[in-house]
């Protein structure tokens, strides 16, 4: 699904290149649950927004199924981006001004979903994650384990092939953020390819597959125990 | 999509109240404004429009020329100017003129109590009806006017004198001395049509009946007074046609006749803004005011404009994460886009509503102040519907456009990520800035401009004008009179004498403030070739000291000298056009006047006989000769004690004019309305240049508001270490004032250059001081550090542990 070969990122200061990603390959396949780990400041958001196509890696190829995205226009991007990706942030980033139904329908809208469509998609997300209750309150009346749920509902309600979740955990109480990851596991199960970082070692068990950055490397690239105990059961 | 959009957009509207408010008051004030302003641009430009296919109308206005100079021009000209032009152009398919009749009462013959006096009545010929489109009520416009005495009314004439009755084939009565045969009714003209009347009589009239003796009504080259109008075939080339007419007169009359009176064609749809000569219909309007009024309204709406658009980018990084967001979940720009379009139009759209609606409601209030009678019909006027559509979408543009494409083209990565790229954040700066200044300078130039425009308004009306016209109480002549009027007025004038309110008391055929009602070509006595001309107005001999006008050389006019019936002053101004060195040598010389020989007897300074907003021209002051009667009695009270007076007056005047109501006025008013058109100017001016200047300052006030608030944090950090309230209203406010210091720069150059442009149109005008500018740069200055001291110091007052903990 995703191919990456030498990417390479900097930022031009006056004077040097700062190095944020070098020489970075690697490979997903469809239907994996990747974990970016790592130190602070290693490269690890950079890389998921260049996965996610937010941001452009400055060297190397990117291959997203048949699609060279290296060599693709902006607007080709952004349908990429808006036709098979979803995005969890650790800060949610919901609409303040919209409620909790209309924050989810929104990336529906930018797709044209027709009305009744939306409605029965929204109605069966709300039930899913047991919002229903929720859906005419604003953000800032919910708690924050309740804003993540709905930052992910927006996220998958487009059904993206990739979820990408940035910290998605980093401003939640433990119990709380093992209801988000749990729902990941869930939906990781269904067919969901995920890449999250997260900076927690439980997180990442719950995924089967770990990447360690460090200072723009891959440091470490592994499978998780969980991930092998499958497998030997299996 | 669009329910959507516009449901967020409301959203945010509510969400930021303070910001909304301002931005919302801005537009209404700016909108009310502009719709204010066209309703008056509006009356001006559609000046005359009742008329169907006036393109190729054109008046025939005459100029009086001496030495290749004229010195006289007449919007209603010569009596040969139209008959001559048509009879030896082919190109004039039509044309009518017309000649105001005297004042005068009208009665109803069958019922004599029934009287009227018009203020406008025209002798017309019957082409009057093919050349403009006076709709018709009753009657026939054929023949209405084709026989003499025949005589047309206004629908409210009718009303005035017969009620319900018919009119059409009842006689009225004019000054007991003619009557005239109603043949039609005439729908009231609007207001604005530069052709009003009451009443139409018929030409042939004047021409055949009361002018059989001689038949210059159509040849006199040197009888001014009548209103010529041509109607040429269309594509007529008019300034070729116009430059042909002096070899017309010339093969017509004699070389010295097309040099000395000269015809020019004015198209018919200038005249209101654009003609301002002798024996206008009505005191022209000013095509200069009307586009500086138009300006200046227009102005307020820019003004709100651009507080929405600063506003707008200024909050912009409040915005900037949910763009962010909304890119980020499968926005594309466009969508963006239109988001910020919808939330510029919803805002434009709530504000013109209210904005018609305040204007309806302020619209009496509005006619009154200037003092014309616009038909403000808001909703009614198709036109008016247009600018209201317009002022829409030029506003949403205006509004969206910026804030639009500025904030769409974040990207989410660098929003999201809450990474401070400072230049990509600021990029609204300049133009934000750039727009303040804008502001400043159209705040600093209107101050300016009121300040300039005031000055020269007080300055026009202290000047020196030569005569002194306080505590003078003017009474017009009798308008029904027979042949006991000189003696009449003799007595009246003798009891007026005898008041003891009465200082001086004297007679006139003018006064000041009035046209002089003649000109005259004079020339030296036995030296007719040279004609020169003038000005002219008889007077009794206690004129000049009644209105105190300054001898130069000579003598005034005296009683003891037979009232000095072969006499006159000159001005000093007329001495200079007979080419005479000095006063002194003016004296004893005879003239030629219409016929008479009149004795030079002494030399008067120049005065202001109309407003000093016009120049002073050549006079002849002459005595009262056979041939003239007065139309102004004077009386120089020696009191302001005026109530008993006027009882005494009015008594003495039913004694001897009982069919006449008396008719007065006191002179120092009655010349001051000479300036109600720069009063007025100078009123509406003022009052949109307040609204311009109120608008920009909400803008600043809530610019300020905003950086104040991003800001909170650093306040209260610095209070920790010790700074001073002052100090900190300093950093708040100090960027702002760089930038009215900018905009004061650019201001003054501008200002003075069409301020300059605008004094131009005075005869006498001061000159523009330095000071004018300083004053208004202050108050430009004091009015932005009041509306930012109020944030600022808010701001710095704030308890640092509050502003810490918030963030
Ligand atoms: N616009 C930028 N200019 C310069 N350096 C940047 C910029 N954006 C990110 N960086 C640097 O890139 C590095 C990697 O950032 P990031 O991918 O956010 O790390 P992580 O998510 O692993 O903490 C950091 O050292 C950061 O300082
Ligand atoms: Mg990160």
């Amino acid at each position: 699904m995703i191919k990456l070969t030498n990417i390479e990122r900097f930022h031009k200061n006056a004077a040097q290149k700062n190095w944020v990603l070098k020489d970075v390959s690697l490979e997903i396949e469809q239907g994996e649950f990747v974990t970016i780990m790592g130190p602070s400041g290693a490269g690890k958001s950079t890389l998921l927004n260049i996965i996610g196509m937010l941001d452009d890696q400055d060297n190397g190829e990117y291959h997203f199924f048949d699609e060279e995205v290296h060599k693709l226009k902006e607007r080709k991007r952004h349908e990429l981006h808006k036709h098979y990706m979803g995005f969890v942030f650790q800060a949610y980033y919901l609409i303040d001004e919209l409620t909790v139904y209309e924050n989810i329908e929104t990336p529906l809208l930018y797709r044209k979903v027709p009305k009744a469509e939306r409605q029965s998609k929204i109605a069966e997300v709300l039930d899913k994650f047991n919002m229903v209750a929720k859906r005419d309150l604003f953000p800032s009346q919910l708690s924050g384990g309740q804003q993540q749920l709905v930052g992910v509902a927006r996220a998958i309600i487009a059904n993206p092939k990739l979820l990408l979740a940035d910290e998605p955990t980093g401003n939640l109480h433990s119990s709380q953020g093992e209801i988000i990851m749990d729902l990941f596991k869930k939906l990781h199960s269904e067919g969901m390819t995920i890449i999250q970082v997260t900076h927690n070692e439980k997180y990442a068990e719950y995924g089967s597959r770990v990447i360690e950055l460090q200072d723009g490397f891959i440091k470490e690239d592994r499978i998780t125990r969980q991930e092998i105990s499958e497998n030997i059961i299996s | 999509m669009l329910k959507n959009n516009i449901k967020i957009a409301w959203r945010h509207i509510l969400k930021n109240k303070f910001i909304s408010a301002i931005n919302f008051t801005g537009l209404v004030v700016g909108m009310v404004a502009v719709l204010f302003i066209w309703q008056y641009v509006a009356y001006e430009k559609n000046y005359d429009k009742i008329h169907e296919n006036t393109d190729d109308v054109y008046r025939v206005s005459t100029d009086r020329v001496k030495d290749g100079v004229a010195f006289m021009k007449f919007a209603a000209g010569a009596a040969c100017a139209a008959p001559v032009i048509a009879k030896n152009f082919p190109e004039v398919e039509n044309y009518v003129k017309l000649v105001k009749s005297g004042d005068a009462i009208y009665k109803r013959k069958d019922k004599n109590e029934v009287t009227y006096q018009p203020e406008k009545v025209y002798f017309v010929m019957p082409s009057l009806f093919d050349i403009f489109s006076f709709p018709l009520a009753k009657g026939n416009t054929a023949t209405c006017l084709s026989e003499p005495f025949s005589a047309v009314i206004t629908e409210s004439v009718a009303k005035k004198m017969f009620g319900d009755e018919d009119p059409i084939g009842k006689t009225l009565n004019r000054n007991n001395d003619s009557d005239y045969k109603i043949t039609a009714i005439i729908k009231d003209a609007p207001q604005n049509s530069h052709i009003k009347f009451d009443i139409l009589l018929s030409y042939i009239t004047y021409s055949d009946v009361f002018n059989s003796d001689n038949n210059n009504t159509e040849t006199g080259p040197y009888w001014d007074g009548f209103l010529s109008y041509l109607k040429l075939k269309s594509q007529t080339d008019w300034k070729d046609l116009e430059s042909r007419i002096p070899a017309v007169m010339e093969r017509t009359y004699d070389k010295e006749t097309s040099e000395s009176v000269v015809f020019h064609l004015q198209p018919f749809n200038d005249i209101h803004l654009n003609s301002n000569l002798l024996f206008e219909t009505e005191p022209p309007g000013d095509g200069n005011a009307v586009n500086f009024l138009f300006l200046i309204g227009s102005l307020v709406l820019i003004i709100a404009w651009f507080n929405y658009v600063n506003l707008s980018t200024a909050r912009s990084e409040l915005r900037a994460k949910e763009v962010g967001v909304r890119k980020v979940i499968g926005s594309d720009r466009s969508s963006l886009i239109r988001q910020f379009m919808v939330e510029a139009a919803l805002m434009n759209i709530i504000a013109i509503l209210t904005a018609l609606l305040l204007a309806q409601v302020l619209a009496p209030w509005f006619v009154n102040l200037i003092d014309k009678d616009i038909p403000m019909s808001i909703f009614s006027n198709l036109g008016l519907l247009s600018v209201v559509l317009a002022v829409f979408l030029l506003g949403t543009l205006l509004t969206g456009l910026y804030p639009a494409f500025l904030l769409s083209s974040f990207k989410p990565i660098h929003v999201l990520k809450g990474s401070s790229n400072q230049s990509k954040k600021n990029r609204g700066n300049w133009m934000r800035k750039g727009l303040v200044v804008f502001q400043f300078i159209a705040s600093v130039g209107l101050i300016a401009s009121t300040i300039i425009i005031y000055t020269q308004l007080d300055f026009m009306k202290d000047k020196k004008i030569g005569l002194d016209i306080e505590q003078t109480l003017v009474i017009k002549r009798p308008i029904v009179t027979d042949s006991t009027f000189t003696a009449k007025a003799k007595t009246f004038r003798k009891q007026l004498e005898k008041l003891s309110v009465a200082k001086n008391v004297t007679n006139s055929t003018s006064v000041p403030g009035q046209p002089f009602g003649m000109t005259v070509g004079a020339s030296k006595w036995g030296n007719d070739e040279e004609n020169f001309g003038f000005h002219a107005m008889c007077a009794d001999f206690n004129y000049a000291d009644t209105y105190d006008i300054e001898l130069v050389a000579g003598r005034k006019l005296s009683k003891e000298m037979g009232n000095d019936q072969n006499s006159c002053i000159l001005n000093e101004l007329a001495v200079d056009v007979f080419q005479i060195e000095t006063p002194e040598e003016a004296l004893g010389l005879e003239i030629n006047f219409w016929g008479d020989k009149l004795k030079v007897v002494g030399v008067v300074k120049n005065f202001h006989h109309e407003a000093p907003k016009s120049i002073m021209e050549p006079m002849i002051l002459r005595g009262f000769g056979e041939r003239f009667s007065p139309d102004y009695f004077s009386v120089k009270l020696n009191t302001k004690e005026i109530g008993q007076t006027m009882a005494s007056v009015e008594s003495i005047w039913k004694s001897l004019f009982s069919q006449n109501p008396i008719d007065y006025f006191f002179l120092d008013d009655h010349y001051d309305q000479q300036y109600n058109s720069e009063t007025l100017f100078g009123k509406i001016f003022s009052l949109f240049s307040g609204l311009a200047i109120l608008v920009s300052c909400l803008g600043l006030f809530a610019l300020i508001a905003f950086v104040a608030e991003r800001k909170k944090k650093e306040i209260g950090i610095r209070k920790v270490l010790g700074a001073s309230i002052p100090s900190i209203v300093t950093m708040l406010s100090k960027d702002f004032i760089k930038l009215i210091f900018i905009a004061l720069l650019i201001a003054i150059p501008l200002c003075w250059y069409l301020m300059n442009n605008w004094l131009d149109g005075f005869a006498e005008r001061i000159d523009i001081q330095w000071w004018y500018f300083a004053l208004a740069g202050l108050i430009a200055i004091s009015i932005a550090i009041l509306t930012m001291s109020y944030q600022s110091v808010k701001a710095a007052l704030l308890n640092p542990v509050e502003s810490l903990k918030t963030e």
